[in-house]
């Protein structure tokens, strides 16, 4: 990218627009848009100057290139549209992935980068995921489980005492005590089974926040470790081990880094997060 | 009208419901179109209020700016996710004046009278407010260059 001259990076753009989602739910949300405000119709054909207008609205959305030549098909607006689940009107936007949460949910979102995503969620809400990048994940945290996207479209309902996941296209992971894959139609709940359990659950998460904010490393270690060591069967071990070895070796202490991996190893060998403590840490037996 | 948004600073969802609501009420008023060849300059008009009423919303982004990074917003083969990006920061650095007519000359590929129908300036203002736009952007992207 270096020695291309920038103006003429400018020009790279001109064909480039939104994906092939962005673009359905542009227009299913203009239909919408135009169902909802419309209260005279309007009549579309036979005006000339408008149909050429409206062709030009299709040949400008497929190539905006100036100037538009005539266009085969204005935009159905007369039809009946198809009918328009997403966006609803009060989704809300997280990266190109759409969150709507319900009535008195509360969505907190932790992490908002490109290939990772990480919601706290209390409450109800469904959640249209766009392909992740490869090595991306989309995940949402609630009191009881931790919903992990394979796939693309499900909903989460978290109460005071279980959370319910229904999956309707794609396929989630569910980890509370057990781990779980639901496929489309299927789903399931999880509740809270170990009320002695939570300050531990609670280690974890406040360390996972003190990692993401950059916080406290010591402290974070500390929570980790003491959460591993207590719950060595626990359904969110391999993400303790996994931060615990890279918070330590992040500390300079690359002995209990490795020891810490070692146990991560030990417990899930196939585990795709292997290949990265093995990349970090090439005493785990590298590439 | 979603790429143009986009590269006027909005954030990828704040310019798919631009491009949504520019889309319907250009369905809605199309008959207020004045005649084909005034087609590009009429869109771009509404295009142009509406993403102004949405930068307005954001107003508390430029109060209270958020560490966020760009999120990449436009999908195209050949296209490098890291050009797109490296565009918007600079186009973001520009004047806004600028920025609008170097989008509509040098990405949307509109000739200098076009530039100065839709902007409704004249079209030596035009050509004046490139050559600066084009400055400042080869400027901004040296900066970022040397910066990495």
């Amino acid at each position: 990218m270096k020695d291309e001259e920038p103006i003429e990076v400018l020009a790279e753009l001109r064909d480039a627009g939104p994906g092939p989602a962005a673009e359905r739910r542009i227009v299913d949300g203009a239909r919408t848009l135009t169902r909802r405000r419309s209260a005279t119709p309007w009549v579309f054909a036979g005006v000339g100057v408008a149909t050429a207008c409206a062709a030009a609205v299709t040949l400008l959305w497929a190539s905006p290139a100036p100037p538009a030549p005539p266009a085969p098909t204005p935009p159905d607006v007369a039809a009946p549209a198809a009918p328009v689940t997403i966006p609803e009107p009060t989704a809300m936007a997280v990266g190109s992935h759409r969150v709507v949460p319900g009535d008195g949910a509360q969505v907190e979102v932790r992490s908002n980068a490109p290939d990772r995503v990480e919601l706290e969620l209390m409450g109800r809400a469904t959640f249209a995921v766009e392909k992740l990048p490869p090595g991306g994940s989309f995940r949402v945290q609630t009191a009881h489980a931790l919903v992990e996207v394979v796939g693309t479209r499900f909903a989460v309902d978290a109460g005071e005492d279980c959370t319910t996941v229904s999956v309707e296209e794609g396929r989630v992971r569910v980890t509370g005590e057990t781990s779980r894959l639901l496929s489309p139609g299927e789903s399931t709940r999880v509740c809270r089974v170990e009320p002695a359990g939570a300050p531990e659950l609670a280690d974890l998460r406040v360390a996972l926040q003190l990692i993401d904010e950059g916080g406290a490393l010591d402290e974070a270690a500390r929570r980790l470790r003491r959460y591993a060591d207590r719950h060595p069967d626990g359904a969110l071990l391999e993400e303790a081990l996994f931060h615990l070895s890279l918070v330590e070796l992040r500390q300079g202490r690359r002995d209990a880094a490795v020891d810490a991996g070692r146990r991560f190893l030990g417990r899930f060998p196939e585990s795709r997060r292997a290949a990265t403590l093995r990349a970090r840490l090439p005493e785990l037996g590298g590439p | 009208m979603y790429r143009w948004a986009l590269l006027r600073g909005l954030r990828p969802p704040e310019a798919e419901d631009a491009a949504q609501e520019v889309l319907a009420t250009a369905w809605r008023r199309i008959g207020a179109c004045a005649n084909e060849r005034a087609f590009d300059a009429w869109l771009y008009e509404i295009t142009r209020r509406v993403a102004a009423n949405k930068r307005r919303k954001v107003w508390w982004r430029r109060v209270r700016p958020v560490d966020h990074p760009i999120e990449p917003g436009l999908d195209a083969s050949g296209l490098a996710r890291e050009i797109e990006l490296a565009v918007r920061a600079c186009l973001a650095d520009l004047p806004p004046k600028q920025a609008e007519v170097l989008v509509l000359s040098d990405v949307e590929g509109y000739t200098r009278d076009e530039v100065a129908a839709m902007v409704g300036i004249p079209p030596g203002t035009v050509a004046s407010r490139v050559r600066l736009a084009r400055a400042a952007f080869r400027a901004r992207w040296a900066e970022r260059e040397e910066s990495r």
